[in-house]
């Protein structure tokens, strides 16, 4: 089946991790504005060790393996920045080396 | 002996650093620590960080220059590392110290880390940033033993590894009523005023239950004590570890500095340092640890031929029990976990984690399995900052 038909849309990307990071990092702060492009690094929404699960979240809900040289700020940035690194992962032609296969068990 | 993940790759090499401006588009840019930096990582520490031991702004701005460029060990290509923001702020800033070590008679380089901070403006990818730098340097081997929770994460999640072995601690009761009661009396003032009401009688049942014998009682080991310095220490011990796969150099001459600087450290009291000799007059092995009042005594180093390990800890605790102290407490070596054991000593995964990390399999193995000596005078425990 061809990948550019079966990934999400970068709207359900971008509102499944707003929800994880609301979920997750915000939820003592139920009233924190968080724009699509408002930053989520070194403004306190998440730190160091957020990022870590933060990668963990995408590669487990959008099913792809994100290499260490992609995990920056240009990518992981904003909400907006993550639902444009993990679409065009998702939808990306060739190989496909950038999913990872699920896992059978 | 189950061994933690050993030798994991980086999973990139980010490239040397550079003094040119980042071009990958990340904001700010890491590079070498410089001297003149010193003031504004003080007052980044001192943002960062609760605990000082050096009060003063000019104490701690002169230990960072004694540490980080009057050591022994100076390497060009190991500096520590600081993250600049965009704005050319030092908001970053990890501190490396360079080891020299033997790994099966070879030299190999150590770099330890320490100090690891990020100005929490900066937080989210520069302390992975840090360390992912840090890991892929030119080192053999890279350590970092003072460890807390987010540190060891990140440190993994760059391809680091854990010693769980080195991040456990032994404790070994002196004065057992005094000790466990001290214990449970931390966590509350109701508790510690219980505590300090009950002293005295505890003072008296320790007491007691020395003069009624049992494994109380702490009987003179055979053998004899004497004070230990530098170089002894250098000279013997190659001959004490023997085989021993992995070991630092101390025949350098940096011992009398390090060993300075280990007894600057006064949280937890007055470095005592003795060397152990056995009935024939023979030197058996040495140990070095802290003791302050009746409190617990925290080991920096325990040195010992194999056959020798139960009289150096006997000689140890003896020392400690007849210096007043409660308990005597230290990391676990796996080399001597058996000994220790052995003497009645507890286990226990609290505190700070030792992080470890090589390219070469060998090396990680060679720690993880006891065949390095590898103390805390190796780490990074012994500073104080």
């Amino acid at each position: 089946m061809d990948q550019q038909t079966t990934g999400p849309a970068q709207s359900e990307i971008v509102d499944r991790t707003r929800a994880y990071v609301r979920e997750n990092f915000l939820y003592m702060r139920p009233d924190w504005k968080l724009g699509d492009e408002d930053p989520l690094l070194g403004s306190g929404v998440i730190d160091s060790i957020g990022v870590i699960e933060l990668v963990e979240f995408l590669q487990d809900a959008f099913q792809l393996a994100i290499a260490e040289e992609e995990i920056t700020e240009r990518n992981l940035g904003t909400l907006g920045a993550i639902g444009r690194f993990v679409y065009q992962k998702c939808h990306a032609n060739g190989s496909g080396g950038s999913l990872r296969p699920r896992q059978v068990a | 002996m189950p061994c933690e993940r050993l030798g994991r790759e980086p999973t990139t090499a980010p490239g040397r650093l550079s003094e040119a401006p980042a071009t990958d588009g990340e904001p700010g840019r890491l590079r070498s620590f410089r001297r003149e930096d010193i003031p504004e990582v003080v007052a980044l520490r001192q943002q960062v960080f609760q605990f000082s031991e050096r009060e003063r702004t000019e104490r701690l701005v002169a230990y960072l220059e004694r540490i980080f460029y009057d050591h022994p060990w100076t390497q060009d290509d190991l500096p520590s590392l600081v993250y600049e923001d965009e704005r050319g702020r030092v908001s970053g800033f990890l501190g490396v110290i360079p080891r020299p070590l033997l790994f099966q008679g070879a030299p190999i380089r150590a770099a330890v880390a320490t100090q690891l901070m990020v100005a929490p403006e900066s937080r989210g990818l520069v302390g992975r940033r840090l360390f992912r730098a840090f890991l892929t340097g030119p080192q053999d081997l890279s350590l970092s033993d003072t460890a807390n929770e987010p540190a060891r994460l990140l440190w993994e999640s760059v391809g680091g590894s854990v010693s769980v072995t080195h991040s456990l601690s032994w404790t070994r009761a002196l004065r057992p009523c005094r000790h466990y009661a001290s214990r449970a009396s931390s966590g509350g003032a109701v508790r510690r005023l219980a505590w300090l009401t009950a002293r005295p009688l505890l003072v008296v049942a320790d007491a007691l239950a020395t003069r009624l014998g049992g494994s109380l009682v702490q009987h003179a080991p055979p053998g004899s004590t004497e004070p230990l310095d530098a170089a002894v220490m250098a000279a013997t011990l190659p001959r004490l570890l023997g085989p021993r796969a992995l070991r630092p150099v101390y025949e350098d001459g940096s011992l009398a500095w390090l060993l300075d600087q280990a007894a600057d450290k006064r949280q937890f009291g007055e470095l005592r340092q003795r060397l152990v000799r056995g009935p024939g007059g023979e030197v058996t092995g040495w140990f070095l640890y802290y003791r302050e009042g009746g409190g617990v005594g925290q080991v920096l180093q325990v040195a010992a031929r194999r056959s020798g390990q139960a009289l150096v800890l006997r000689h140890l605790f003896y020392d400690a029990w007849r210096g007043g102290l409660a308990a005597v407490a230290g990391r676990v070596e796996p080399a001597w976990a058996a000994e220790l054991g052995a003497q009645r000593c507890w286990f226990e995964r609290t505190g700070p984690w030792m992080l470890i990390h090589s390219r070469r399999t060998e090396i990680m193995h060679a720690i993880v399995c006891g065949a390095a000596f590898v103390s805390r005078l190796e780490g990074e425990w012994w500073l104080s900052f």
